[in-house]
């Protein structure tokens, strides 16, 4: 008995064998489905909704206010306008040897603008009162240094086809069929599917019989003609030596499509040269098959297709062959992730922060010479559009939010002046007049403050990919961020004033436009035909400072994150 | 599909197993189903992937199984057709590991040699002896159980 025969008779008899289920199994199935799902999407989605709550959390809701500690200070009264004060009814009133006294709390209090509404403060008995550091005497006994800045802080388918593709089915004269697909078009860019195609494709492969698929496709006065033989490819050293053009993908997806992708060479200008310089004679050129990178979870069959391309009708006005293909056109991506990160700053040194507020009836003066910034770990929200250009680079455009909370705590000495209306008599005795009396509180102030950093920015990127297997890949990534737009909020009313140690710092100018450098090694994985989930370490490094209107430090943030993201890829 | 898992599998306990996933994976990508041929063919891939799947981590080994009884040869197909597609299955499960899973990839489900080598990762000309030994060695079990069956 021959092979086929027994072979047919095996087949046959095992087709129609059925094997009791166990009762068990369809429980079994059920459980297995319950188990196995999402685990790896609930993982992911866990991780990107809590990173946006807790991001979300941050931005909006600042930092609960610590409590305010005022106590009665030393209390200075010095000041007597011009006059010396003197008694005369003491039973009519305080006035002279009895001033008005002014208690550092009843200046926190009734002193609007020393107020700190959106800043915690805390002034400390006099007791405790720091020098003040500008104080050239205690300079000089040694007592005080000058500067007290310490900042310790500062740290497809048919529909695709162009033009129409036709479908002819020949029958030779051997007996043996042949598809032909007619159409217009740039051949050499064109994803050639067709359900006849594939259902001929299909059956070789099945059968494991030899045949023929032929594509036809015209480019202007240039017809080529593509045939799909059974057969399994010999690529040798020579082979690749004449490769002149490459098929980018000929997969075979899980419900048993074929495509056949056809990309124009990339180094392939001396080819086509070639080509063009041998006029009338076809030339044939073998094209390694190559197969797609696949789904794990996909059936797929391996091409073992020798595709033969050959260019008829050649004319010496043959263009280099474009080096982008439309299969590569046709990649296009959205990204969107979110990164947290950990700021690392770069302080502006900073000699002090003056505030001076003044109104009818008192003055404040405060000078912070401990100053200590730090801007929290905190969130960026990207959305990008990328695209795939060649083999393995993508080019891409982004737009990213970041808020970054600065925490800032100043400590100084602050100087209160409350100036109070008194009435005393004249010199004559006779009458009451109106005189000013000033007193004067030293204290020690802490503000506790939460300022913001918001910062919109335009990420232009390029990604290499290093390495790909299955649905995994490894991308290399980076590119400049431009940040078109930054604000500050500061929380800390009053006009604050830094000194700083370079003496060009205090008046400059705010700059519209920053620009950084970023980079980063993305992981992916493929779920399904069009989603990407990655993970990606990222560092940004800006190249200027910050300057902008109320900021108390001049500084340059930088970010070292992860960002979490999810890619689609747009069909077009 | 359990007739599958088994022809695969070493033993029921592992055909079991093959079903199971291989059935979640159906309900997990049956959107990829395009209605381009028949539901059962597809159903079938992904039980196959699977199998081999499972196998592939097990490390399958294709030995040589030592010289086989060529004289075994059955040259009447009335013979095969007295077996029934019971006992056939049986017997295939009787073939080593090896040669069972080419020649089920083979003659059953229709792959060529370049594609069972590619899936299994080996040579296609190991599948291509595989296949010889495994066809000679059914054929030697046929023969076997058909001069039991006359007795």
């Amino acid at each position: 008995m021959k092979n086929n025969s027994f072979d047919n008779i095996i087949k046959e008899k095992v087709a129609v064998h059925q094997a009791p289920v166990p009762a068990d199994a369809w429980d079994n199935i059920k459980k297995e489905k319950r188990k196995r799902p999402g685990i790896f999407w609930w993982t992911f989605a866990a991780l990107f909704i809590g990173f946006s709550l807790f991001g979300f959390y941050e931005m909006t809701y600042k930092r609960s206010p610590a409590l305010t500690a005022t106590q009665t200070g030393e209390v200075k009264n010095t000041a007597v306008k011009n006059r010396e004060i003197q008694i005369s009814d003491s039973s009519n009133m305080h006035i002279g040897t009895q001033p008005q006294i002014t208690t550092v709390a009843d200046s926190v209090e009734n002193n609007t603008l020393i107020n700190e509404p959106k800043a915690n403060t805390v002034i400390i008995p006099a007791d405790e009162v720091l020098p003040d550091p500008g104080d050239k005497d205690l300079t000089k006994t040694g007592l005080v240094k000058p500067s007290l800045n310490k900042n310790p802080g500062g740290t497809n388918e048919n529909k695709e086809k162009p033009g129409g593709i036709s479908v002819k089915e020949k029958t030779k004269k051997t007996g043996k069929s042949e598809w032909q697909l007619t159409g217009t078009g740039d051949a050499t860019n064109t994803t050639l599917t067709h359900p006849a195609l594939n259902k001929k494709i299909r059956a070789l492969h099945a059968n494991g019989k030899k045949g023929n698929a032929t594509a036809e496709m015209i480019n202007g006065n240039d017809v080529v003609t593509v045939k799909i033989k059974n057969k399994k490819p010999v690529i040798n050293k020579k082979d690749k030596e004449e490769e002149l053009w490459t098929v980018a993908e000929n997969e075979k997806n899980f419900s048993g499509k074929t495509k056949i992708k056809f990309t124009a060479p990339a180094t392939d200008a001396a080819g086509e040269n070639e080509t063009a310089n041998t006029t009338a004679i076809a030339a044939t050129k073998k094209i390694k098959a190559v197969e797609p990178a696949v789904n794990n979870d996909s059936l797929h069959t391996k091409p073992e297709i020798v595709i033969t391309k050959q260019l008829a009708n050649t004319h010496s006005t043959a263009k280099p062959a474009p080096k982008e293909t439309k299969q590569n056109k046709r990649k296009l991506f959205v990204d969107i992730g979110i990164m947290p990160f950990v700021p690392v700053q770069n302080n502006a040194a900073l000699v002090n922060i003056k505030r001076t507020t003044v109104n009818s009836l008192s003055r404040s003066e405060f000078t912070a010479g401990e100053i200590h910034t730090t801007v929290n770990a905190s969130f960026s929200y990207n959305i990008a559009l990328r695209k795939k250009l060649a083999a393995n680079w993508y080019a891409g455009l982004g737009l990213q939010y970041t808020q970054i909370k600065e925490t800032i705590k100043l400590s100084g000495k602050e100087t209160n002046t409350r100036f109070s209306v008194v009435k005393r008599l004249d010199n004559t005795g006779s009458f009451l007049v109106d005189d000013t009396v000033a007193a004067v509180t030293h204290g020690k102030r802490i503000i506790d403050a939460t300022n913001s950093y918001q910062f919109i920015s335009i990420p232009v990127f390029a990604q290499y990919s290093l390495w790909e297997k299955k649905a995994w890949s490894l991308v290399l990534n980076g590119g400049l961020i431009f940040n078109v737009k930054s604000t500050y909020k500061n929380s800390i009313e009053g006009p604050l004033i830094p000194t700083y140690s370079s003496a060009g710092m205090a008046n400059k100018p705010e700059p519209k436009l920053t620009t950084g450098l970023f980079a980063g090694m993305r992981l992916a994985r493929t779920i399904g035909s069009n989603y990407q989930v990655y993970i990606e370490p990222t560092f940004q490094f800006n190249l200027q400072n910050f300057y902008m209107q109320n900021m108390i430090n001049y500084k340059n943030i930088h970010k070292a994150g992860l960002t979490v993201g999810l890619a689609y890829r747009i069909n077009y | 599909m359990m007739s599958v898992c088994l022809r695969y599998a070493r033993d029921e306990h592992e055909a079991q197993d093959i079903l199971q996933v291989g059935f979640v994976k159906v309900f997990d990508y049956i959107h990829q189903f395009k209605n381009e041929g028949s539901v059962e063919g597809w159903m079938r891939r992904v039980f196959v992937s699977v199998a081999i799947r499972q196998f592939s981590k097990k490390k399958l080994r294709f030995d040589d199984m030592g010289k086989i009884d060529t004289d075994a040869v059955i040259e009447d197909a009335a013979v095969l057709a007295k077996i029934s597609e019971d006992e056939i299955h049986k017997l295939i499960l009787q073939l080593p590991a090896g040669y069972r899973m080419v020649f089920n990839l083979n003659v059953i489900e229709g792959y060529s040699h370049e594609e069972i080598a590619a899936m299994l990762k080996i040579q296609p000309a190991t599948s291509r002896t595989q296949l010889l030994k495994a066809r000679k060695m059914l054929q030697g079990l046929i023969s076997k159980c058909f001069n039991l069956v006359l007795i």
